[in-house]
């Protein structure tokens, strides 16, 4: 048996060793069989055991004794504080998990390792009068737990045990019954490696983490993730949260992921997505997937020629919705509907006399593509010129958007590299 | 979950037999040309169909018409209706809960009824590998290469190319090869038919308890309704990503794609049934089945049949044995992929190598006869195929995994039934295949 005593009132055992117990009424004469343990799951750590299913005489559905009926419970049996039973049949209610039935075997995700595992058997400590659950045990010893016989494998199995607070379940894997789970501790993890953790989970629970994770960090993960894995996400998300994450997006991600949704469920979201993204995505949706206009993005910083140094600077600190990447500003000969003269790198901005304008600082021979130019063309310029963006202009030299460095290394490099490059360079 | 890791998509879907480009194709009506859209659907549909009869459908069918002439094609039309249902149920699955099958048996059976049901998938696959590589040697000896050259090669090349990764490159080649079955529908038309007895035997339904007849009947169910398809089917549609929202395509896909495929069979039997069962020819090597394309190929007929069961073979002997590594580490929660190293991932490795091993290393066995190795197979896939079906069934009408998506009244009781006639047929195999032959009764 490996029931351990920390300390005086503190004991340990495992779910699938009082799963088939016998439940005995106070004076010792059996009542039934233990089925499953009913667990208040949400906010607190340690879910707390509420009550217990038992099936009594040879009916196959259980009824609920709540935990305040319990005496005693453990590997041994059960032991009432009553001998009566409330003889209605078990119905389930929102904010209640079944261990045995809806957390064993299920997919939760190891908060701290980082990883899918799947929950093979559940460690409960009983401390004075509350029974919780602790920990889940994903170890290969914990399944063989629930299918060998119990005096072949006693004392022999090492256990590997993952504390339920560094755990995150699924309120989707019930869907029978209401459950709010904040999955507050994935939120912390960097979005590249929530990316990898959905990536893993099936579309109902990767919808489940992406809707509580908050629109800007939803909205850096589903550009990390795969297209099946996140056109499924975006499908199976209300459509009002899905526009939400898709404004949130790079424009250029949000129109490759809108491509390969079906036709009327792409227009439905750009419907619900606000009138300016809406339009900026859909322009990028016209050019094909594998040429520069699919690859570029519309967020990009351009200045009017005539600007000194210390002005640009200026606007680049208040400008509200920076793009991510802005390496290089490009330089237009007028404020509105000017034509690419010219490009400064940030550097040359930071680092000219203030009152230089930038005419003066500029490169004047800007290496550019044209929005129907083939992918990997533009691949191969940027690795060229070792560029971090190239502009995309249209016959007029007017500035279409920019293919930036990351984009361009998704055409070259097979996907198992990418994975292994630098956050910079993806 | 996602098998991305295992595979990128091409040959999970075509092999899988849903319509990979056909299916991509649809989802995005507006860049498609109504003029050319039924032509569209078509092409990529009747290839991947083809894909989906590999070297054990190949001769199975051959061998139907071959034995039975044209008494089983009434069978074909039946259980493509089965095929469809069983299909269906594993497509909406995917699309409804985003798992696959492997992984709902554990989630909802528990842990004992995981163990039985991988086992079973670990035997049919095994030796549904096994007949794959029967495929590859029966093809190469009819040009001329001996089986213990061309199993361990096709072996080691196998591993290589599906642990460096490099498997995809090649698997349009094999596709392209299994193009050489087209020759079936044109030969079976040049070969002159009876079409009045064919009409005939596809629609009024015919029954012998005769040994040899149930034996082809239950290959003919166990090839056409294999096992390991609708795990894959469910993988695929996981894969693709695909949600209720876009299910209706996916049942289309599913619909045509089971059509498509148990048409070219139907062909089969229906060419081989009126080149080989009229002149009285068993097949008993590669070479004589080949022979049912004389019309269409002539002194070709032999290079024909050898490029397609080659291809088949090599396609469907490159998929299987990682996804069922997949499939099975998948259930226990082991590390799986090929994104792992073998000591990250040993179980993985482990099943993936013995299974190319095992499954090469049996059809070298001396004096082993390939055909009748693979029509076996067959029928051990159909006797293991129920047990696996009556899972699929309740979880398909299981409210708690299917919500509102479960299995209609009418639909259910359609998918009970085509459990119970399978296995009804597998006992009465059992009985008079297997029993009254040990017992010595004659029948």
């Amino acid at each position: 048996m490996t029931i351990t005593t920390r300390d005086i009132s503190t004991v340990l055992f495992y779910l699938s060793e009082v799963l088939g117990v016998r439940v005995t009424s106070p004076t010792g004469e059996r009542l039934g069989t233990l089925r499953d343990l009913v667990v208040q799951v949400g906010t607190d750590p340690f879910p707390k055991v509420k009550g217990l299913l038992v099936t009594v005489g040879g009916i196959p559905t259980p009824v609920y004794v709540p935990w305040d009926a319990v005496a005693t419970i453990g590997p041994s049996g059960v032991q009432l504080a009553t001998s009566r039973l409330d003889l209605r049949p078990f119905e389930r209610r929102d904010g209640e998990v079944l261990l045995g039935r809806d957390v064993l075997d299920r997919q939760i995700v190891d908060v701290a390792g980082r990883r899918v595992v799947r929950v093979n058997d559940a460690q409960l400590a009983q401390y004075g009068r509350v029974l919780r659950l602790v920990a889940a045990d994903v170890s290969t010893a914990g399944f063989l737990a629930r299918v060998l016989p119990r005096r072949l494998i006693e004392g022999r199995l090492t256990r590997k045990l993952i504390s339920w607070s560094q755990v995150e379940f699924f309120a989707s894997e019930v869907p029978q019954v209401k459950l709010v789970i904040p999955h507050d501790k994935i939120a912390r993890l960097h979005p590249a490696d929530i990316a990898q953790l959905v990536e893993e989970l099936a579309y109902p629970q990767a919808s489940e983490v992406l809707a509580s994770l908050g629109e800007p960090l939803a909205a850096d993960t589903v550009e990390e993730l795969e297209p099946a894995v996140s056109t499924a996400i975006i499908s199976a998300l209300p459509p009002a949260d899905a526009a939400d994450i898709l404004e949130e997006m790079d424009p250029d991600d949000a129109a490759d992921l809108l491509g390969e949704l079906p036709a009327e469920q792409a227009e439905g979201l750009l419907k619900e997505m606000a009138a300016d993204e809406a339009a900026e995505v859909q322009k990028l949706m016209t050019y094909p997937e594998d040429s520069a206009g699919g690859m570029m993005t519309t967020e990009f910083v351009a200045m009017p020629e005539y600007l000194t140094a210390r002005q640009a600077i200026g606007r680049l600190r208040q400008q509200k919705d920076l793009p991510d990447q802005i390496y290089y500003i490009y330089v237009v000969d007028h404020e509105i509907n000017g034509r690419l003269v010219g490009v400064v790198s940030l550097r040359q901005l930071v680092t000219a006399p203030p009152d230089t304008k930038l005419r003066e600082i500029m490169t004047r021979e800007v290496i550019r593509a044209r929005p129907a130019d083939p992918a990997d063309e533009v691949a191969r310029t940027i690795a060229h010129y070792n560029l971090l963006a190239l502009p995309v202009v249209d016959e007029d030299d007017h500035l279409l958007g920019v293919v930036t460095v990351d984009d361009a290394i998704d055409v070259i490099l097979p996907e198992e590299w990418q994975r292994r490059l630098p956050r910079l360079f993806r | 979950m996602a098998l991305k890791d295992v595979w990128q998509a091409p040959v999970w879907q075509i092999v899988s037999r849903p319509w990979l480009s056909f299916h991509a194709w649809l989802r995005r009506p507006w860049r498609r040309l109504p003029l050319l859209s039924y032509l569209a659907i078509l092409g990529p549909g009747l290839i991947a169909a083809n894909a989906g009869n590999d070297a054990g459908g190949i001769a199975t069918y051959a061998a139907a018409g071959a034995s039975l002439g044209y008494e089983l094609l009434w069978m074909i039309i039946l259980i493509t209706v089965s095929l469809i249902i069983v299909q269906e149920m594993c497509a909406r699955m995917g699309a409804v809960t985003g798992k696959g099958l492997s992984e709902l048996i554990r989630e909802q059976f528990g842990p004992r009824w995981t163990v039985f049901a991988m086992l079973l998938l670990l035997i049919a696959n095994g030796i549904t590998t096994m007949s794959e590589f029967a495929g590859i040697a029966a093809s190469l000896e009819i040009f001329g290469v001996t089986r213990y050259l061309s199993v361990p090669v096709a072996a080691l090349l196998l591993w290589w190319l599906v642990t460096r990764g490099s498997y995809e490159k090649v698997e349009r080649l094999f596709l392209v090869m299994t193009l050489a079955f087209f020759a079936y529908p044109i030969s079976a038309v040049l070969a002159h038919p009876d079409w009045g007895a064919v009409a005939r035997h596809a629609l009024i339904p015919s029954f012998r308890l005769d040994r040899d007849y149930i034996f082809m009947f239950i290959a003919t169910v166990g090839t056409t309704i294999t096992p390991y398809m609708q795990i894959f089917v469910q993988s695929s549609v996981v894969d693709k990503g695909i949600t209720v929202r876009e299910y209706h395509y996916e049942r289309v896909d599913v619909i045509v794609g089971s059509i498509f495929g148990d048409l070219i069979s139907f062909f089969i039997i229906v060419c081989t049934a009126a080149t080989l069962y009229t002149r009285h020819v068993t097949i008993e090597t590669a070479a004589d089945a080949a022979q049912a394309l004389i019309p269409v190929a002539g002194p070709y007929a032999g290079i024909l049949f050898g490029i397609g069961l080659l291809g088949a073979s090599m396609l469907a002997a490159g998929v299987l044995p990682v996804a069922t590594a997949f499939s099975i580490t998948e259930a226990f929660g082991w590390e799986k992929g090929l994104s792992f190293n073998p000591s990250e991932a040993p179980v993985f490795y482990y099943l993936f190598t013995s299974l190319i091993t095992i499954g090469a290393l049996i059809t070298l066995i001396p004096g082993i006869p390939l055909i009748q190795l693979l029509l076996i197979v067959q029928v051990v896939n159909a006797l293991l195929l129920v047990p696996l079906l009556i899972f699929i069934v309740k979880l398909a009408s299981d409210p708690e995994v299917m919500g509102r998506y479960r299995n209609g009244r009418l639909f259910n009781a359609l998918a009970w039934a085509t459990v119970v006639s399978i296995g009804a047929l597998s006992i009465l195999y059992v009985i008079v295949g297997v029993l009254a032959p040990l017992l010595g009764i004659p029948l």
